[in-house]
């Protein structure tokens, strides 16, 4: 299909789909009480206060815990803490036999289907670095 | 000082023929019975229940009798039990009450979704964006965030999955001297270890069962107590209640909120770890016993699972955990819970306990936490 209109991301606000590295960024908010969040919030967890900025975050960080949801080949779930030390939490684009705790990753975009009008959406994943640490 | 007069429980299990207000209504003439007190003496009464349909509590009280009493309803997850009977504590301590009832029931069969609707929201809606957003970050069931906790640890400690697997053997141990518990047939670690995977490394005996029950207690002032003649009284001496500051946002949430809640619990009782005789912990998933019993201060930080391991959380050892069989064992129907860990320590420091006794047990200390971040504490102590 030559007409195939562009992917975009299955939630607005959520992560930057790849740019020319190939690397994903979400989007996370940052107060002017300098407390980060993900996902974005509109109100500061540390201070209530809503002076709060939308920033890309590193498309690095080290696998802290990981686990697998449910179903006949269970994908890979893990807790990432990310370059700037924001915990996040998502799928990792690799089996359970290629995944341990303080393996660097990056941010990567993923097809996730399509959209009622026919666009193919995408979310976000976890991919190990190749070559391990 | 709030007194606890009498407890009573519908079984933990499967009751298809029970309404949700008929296991209210038997816990709470279990309870009455064991207090001498009719239901027309109650002047107030809060009921805890998790998506148990609306006023579960005021469907109770209709069973028992309208005599046109206060009754309120609290949702609270896992820790409406212990809500409600915070709620009636604090009632009889502030004079509002002498007399008032704490209940809890539960009944599975109902996806609960935390929205609070059901099925699957509406497309466009503001639900239907934060649900996907929350699958995006990835589709678990709640022993997710157990399981990746578990795993931390055993890297962190070098700690095994069969240590974790120890906390389910004994608690099973436990319910099977207790007649309420769901769950009492015998288990081993291999067992645990062969048995469904629900998220890598647990397994299903790793998590607790929901089922249905109901569990309830009387709460009584000092001065109904000395008219009604209860000698050895059971005193709630502290109850505490946090939910989360921003300290605890990275993967330990619940056990930052406990250590809180426990230190606040110690202050008002004016006692330490030391002064504790059992516990009855919110072990809804293994790894959960293991890292409050280090928020309690009974074990270092990363010690919890060898301890276990040696038996120092066994009837018999050096501080019991759990001793009803815990949420893994004796069973977790969302409402009750709290008021289950309330009349097992009740029974226990009685000397009621029958086989499962801690022997001369005066000082027990309840916890439980709710999704959320909701954390109760309870100290009782008998006279």
């Amino acid at each position: 299909m030559n007409d195939e209109p562009e992917p975009r991301p299955l939630v607005d606000g959520v992560f930057v789909p790849a740019g020319a590295d190939g690397t994903a960024h979400l989007l996370f908010s940052r107060c002017d009480c300098g407390a980060k969040a993900f996902p974005a919030r509109k109100r500061c967890a540390a201070c209530s206060g809503t002076g709060v900025s939308i920033e890309e975050a590193p498309g690095e960080g080290l696998i802290y815990s990981w686990t697998t949801g449910p179903g006949e080949t269970p994908r890979v779930v893990a807790q990432v803490i990310l370059a700037n030390g924001l915990m996040v939490q998502g799928y990792v684009n690799a089996p359970p036999a290629a995944v341990r705790i303080e393996q660097r990753v990056r941010t990567v975009a993923v097809p996730a289907g399509w959209a009622d009008d026919g666009t193919p959406v995408l979310s976000f994943a976890f991919s190990p670095e190749e070559g391990g640490d | 000082m709030a007194i606890v007069a009498g407890v009573g429980m519908a079984a933990f299990g499967r009751h298809p023929d029970k309404t949700v207000a008929d296991l209210g209504v038997e816990a709470a003439l279990g309870a009455l019975s064991d207090a001498g007190l009719q239901w027309k003496a109650v002047e107030g009464m809060y009921c805890g229940a998790a998506g148990a349909g609306l006023t579960p509590g005021t469907r109770v009280s209709a069973l028992l009798g309208l005599t046109g009493i206060p009754v309120v309803n609290i949702d609270n997850a896992s820790a409406s039990g212990s809500s409600a009977f915070r709620s009636a504590c604090r009632d009889v301590d502030t004079g509002a009450a002498d007399i008032v009832l704490a209940i809890g029931v539960g009944k599975s069969g109902r996806t609960l979704r935390l929205d609070g609707g059901v099925g699957a929201p509406e497309p466009g809606t503001a639900e239907y964006r934060e649900r996907q957003i929350g699958m995006m970050q990835g589709v678990l069931p709640p022993a997710g965030v157990f399981a990746m906790r578990t795993r931390r640890r055993m890297h962190e400690f070098g700690s095994r999955i069969e240590q974790f697997a120890a906390v389910a053997v004994k608690n099973r141990k436990h319910a099977s001297l207790n007649p309420y518990a769901q769950m009492r047939g015998p288990l081993t670690i291999e067992d645990v270890l062969n048995a469904r995977m629900v998220a890598d490394p647990l397994t299903i005996p790793h998590c607790c069962p929901v089922g249905d029950g109901g569990a309830a207690a009387i709460v009584v002032s000092e001065r109904k107590a000395r008219e009604l003649g209860i000698s050895a009284a059971v005193r709630a001496i502290a109850s505490q209640f946090r939910t989360p500051t921003l300290a605890g946002v990275m993967d330990a949430q619940d056990a930052d909120t406990t250590t809180v809640t426990v230190d606040a619990a110690y202050a008002e009782a004016g006692l330490g770890p030391k002064d504790i005789d059992l516990v009855q912990v919110h072990d809804a998933f293994t790894v959960e016993e293991i890292e409050y019993c280090e928020s309690m201060g009974f074990c270092e930080r990363g010690q919890g699972e060898f301890a276990v391991e040696r038996g120092e959380f066994s009837i018999g050892g050096r501080i019991p955990f759990s001793t009803d069989g815990g949420l893994l064992s004796r069973g977790h129907p969302l409402g009750p819970t709290g008021l289950a860990q309330v009349h097992e320590t009740v029974l226990q420091l009685r000397g009621q306990a029958g086989e499962r006794q801690v022997e001369g047990a005066r000082t027990g200390l309840l916890h439980m936490v709710g999704i959320g971040g909701v954390c109760l504490v309870h100290i009782l102590q008998r006279a």
